[in-house]
């Protein structure tokens, strides 16, 4: 059986293999490395596609990558390692801000990159994206004590968004 | 089953000081779910997937995906 860990490789080798120039994770797998596990059914991903000068983007090459690694696909999921998984090019500057600056953290010996929390409520409170159960996950951030207030506050300020 | 009404009934209620310590009580279990090493926080996400999932089964049509993970933590 696969293991969580073995998720996380496949991820640090979709970029040493230049099918994508970066990625964090983010959503609610996000929160469970900075406060508590929160259920969920997918791993979500934000990526750099290579190739930004193109106007049309495209993820053939993750599944590509995912087709020669023996992954299969199940409806919008990638199931890597046995996670479901969904890449999400980066939509704006938000995403490629929280990409630009995830913390680079360990889980049993292997590197990967998460969305820091600031960043994660901000995504959360994107009104094109704003669900209950976003908000909620926000709250729960928003309550953690090491969230750094003040910069979600220069965050939310840089990108036009509020609580 | 009771009325609406049966709630105006005077009966025993918990003091602010129980409130409060049931609050703390509650706040300290976070504390410690959150300090948690990571491998255990990903074990409780499997396990919360395995509670979830026939709740979840009953409540609606679900998505191929939204099921447990097959994987160790």
């Amino acid at each position: 059986m696969s293991s969580f860990a073995d998720a996380l490789r496949a991820l640090n080798s979709l970029k040493e293999e230049g099918v994508v120039e970066e990625y964090a994770v983010a959503g609610a797998m996000a929160i469970l490395f900075w406060t508590e596990p929160v259920p969920t059914y997918d791993l979500d991903v934000i990526v750099f596609l290579p190739g930004a000068d193109a106007s049309l983007v495209s993820l053939d090459g993750i599944y590509r990558w995912a087709h020669r690694r023996g992954y299969p696909v199940d409806a919008e999921h990638l199931i890597v390692e046995g996670v479901p998984t969904q890449f999400l090019p980066a939509p704006d500057a938000l995403a490629d801000e929280a990409v630009l600056t995830a913390a680079v953290l360990d889980y049993e010996g292997v590197r990967v990159r998460v969305v820091r929390p600031e960043l994660l409520v901000a995504l959360y409170l994107l009104p094109s994206a704003r669900t209950p159960k976003r908000e909620a996950r926000a709250a729960m951030l928003l309550e953690w004590p090491g969230l750094n207030r003040s910069e979600l506050d220069a965050i939310l300020k840089r990108h036009g968004l509020s609580l | 089953m009771g009325s609406p009404s049966d709630a105006a009934v005077d009966r025993p209620r918990p003091s602010p000081e129980l409130l409060a310590r049931l609050r703390a009580g509650k706040d300290q279990l976070r504390v410690r779910r959150r300090a948690l090493p990571l491998r255990e926080k990903v074990a409780q996400l499997l396990e919360l997937q395995r509670i979830q999932f026939p709740l979840m089964r009953q409540q609606r049509s679900l998505r191929p995906w939204e099921r447990p993970w097959d994987v160790d933590p």
